[in-house]
């Protein structure tokens, strides 16, 4: 069993994190489970190229952690996140995100994990009250 | 008569009382007990080094963060302050934390400092599940909220000096909270805390998580936000109610 690093030099969310950076956590985390570090392959600058990605899963071997610094590294086209879980369960790996803490090993799970980031974007295209409103309005109470 | 939660929180920002969930409490004491193979949590210094315990604190924290539907459990034991201070609308931090502070060692010392100033939601719940009986200086301390303020406003002057520097001048005011086994600390994240050198003859450890009512503000940019440092663990049937409202999809053209 290995940890097969992916790092990519896009910015995912609203973070962007150095590769060397990247690397280091994914470096630690599989020091953290006693397993080999498989040096990870570089995605692309391209929007929208998940082909290292891609790199890494075949790279992987039965019962292998592909792991990455965030979940939102993954696409968000259900077409490819579908193409990506069949053949991440026909080859019984995992994948870990740092970030998240998260091991996740179906679609299914994947989508639950994402719901929080889909809530936040949600609030944040909502403009939910701001810490400043609510304190403006507790100064006129 | 003891003072409710929320009376507590009001007079000092933080509140003692019992875990509502002893099964989930005792779970999470088996797992460390397990994993440092003793069931006397508050004697590991007799056969821990302190080269050791960073290491062997790590294993902990892995091994806790692998229960399965550990943040049902660890919710359900401050399930009180929840339902009182934070409603069924509910965001938890993405990890369990582990403290272990052991007699005269000094690499575990966490300086004075507030979660809010490290970036996270002013409205927050931090809570904190001891493991062992915590008192004196094995325990954190924390300062009230209107020392918390005044602290605040000394930070530009205490710049150079750092923060130990500042917790000099105000530890006499800092609070060492003494709490069983069996109780639970829930404290606001605006509340300045930390710890020093325990010189007590025990161990002290204890586990940390936060929470938060998910339409509460969070910072606005950086990663202490809902899916990075957050992650959603409960929503009212309201909420569920409301979100899947749809007067998008209607057209009157």
């Amino acid at each position: 069993m290995n940890v097969v690093g992916y790092v990519t030099p896009r910015g995912f969310g609203l973070l962007s994190i150095p590769v060397p950076a990247q690397n280091s956590c994914l470096r630690e985390f599989a020091a953290s489970v006693d397993l080999p570090y498989v040096l990870p392959p570089l995605e692309h600058t391209i929007p929208g190229s998940y082909m290292q990605l891609f790199t890494a899963i075949n790279m992987a071997q039965s019962g292998d952690i592909v792991a990455m610094y965030s979940l939102l590294m993954f696409p968000s086209s259900l077409v490819k996140l579908n193409h990506i879980f069949e053949l991440a369960v026909g080859k019984k790996i995992s994948f870990y995100f740092v970030l998240e803490s998260r091991y996740i090993v179906s679609l299914q799970s994947f989508l639950v994990e994402y719901q929080s980031y889909e809530m936040r974007n949600l609030l944040d295209y909502s403009s939910q009250a701001s810490v400043e409103s609510i304190r403006m309005l507790s100064a006129d109470a | 008569m003891a003072l409710s939660i929320s009376e507590q929180i009001y007079l000092n920002g933080y509140a003692i009382f019992d875990c509502c969930d002893m099964s989930a409490l005792s779970l999470f004491a088996k797992v460390v007990q397990d994993e440092l193979k003793t069931e006397e949590l508050s004697c590991i210094h007799t056969f821990i080094s302190r080269n050791e315990i960073n290491k062997r604190r790590l294993a902990c924290f892995r091994a806790l963060n692998k229960v399965a539907r550990w943040e049902d459990l660890y919710a359900s034991a401050f399930q009180n302050a929840l339902d009182h201070l934070i409603g069924p609308d509910i965001a938890i931090q993405n990890k369990l934390n582990l403290s272990i502070q052991m007699p005269g060692d000094v690499s575990s010392v966490l300086q004075m400092h507030t979660d809010s100033l490290a970036g996270q939601s002013i409205f927050e719940l931090v809570c904190w599940l001891p493991l062992t009986n915590a008192y004196e200086s094995n325990s954190m301390y924390i300062f009230h909220p209107d020392v918390s303020k005044k602290i605040l406003t000394d930070l530009p002057a205490y710049e150079k000096q750092g923060m130990d520097g500042l917790f000099a001048e105000y530890k006499s005011r800092a609070t060492f909270i003494d709490i069983k086994y069996g109780q639970v600390l829930v404290f606001s994240p605006t509340l300045f805390h930390g710890n020093i050198v325990n010189d007590t003859k025990e161990t002290r450890i204890s586990i940390n998580c936060r929470f938060k009512n998910i339409f509460a503000p969070e910072s606005e940019c950086g990663e202490r936000r809902l899916g990075s440092f957050y992650r959603l663990h409960s929503l009212s049937p309201l909420t569920r109610l409301a979100l899947s409202y749809r007067d998008d999809l209607i057209s009157f053209r």
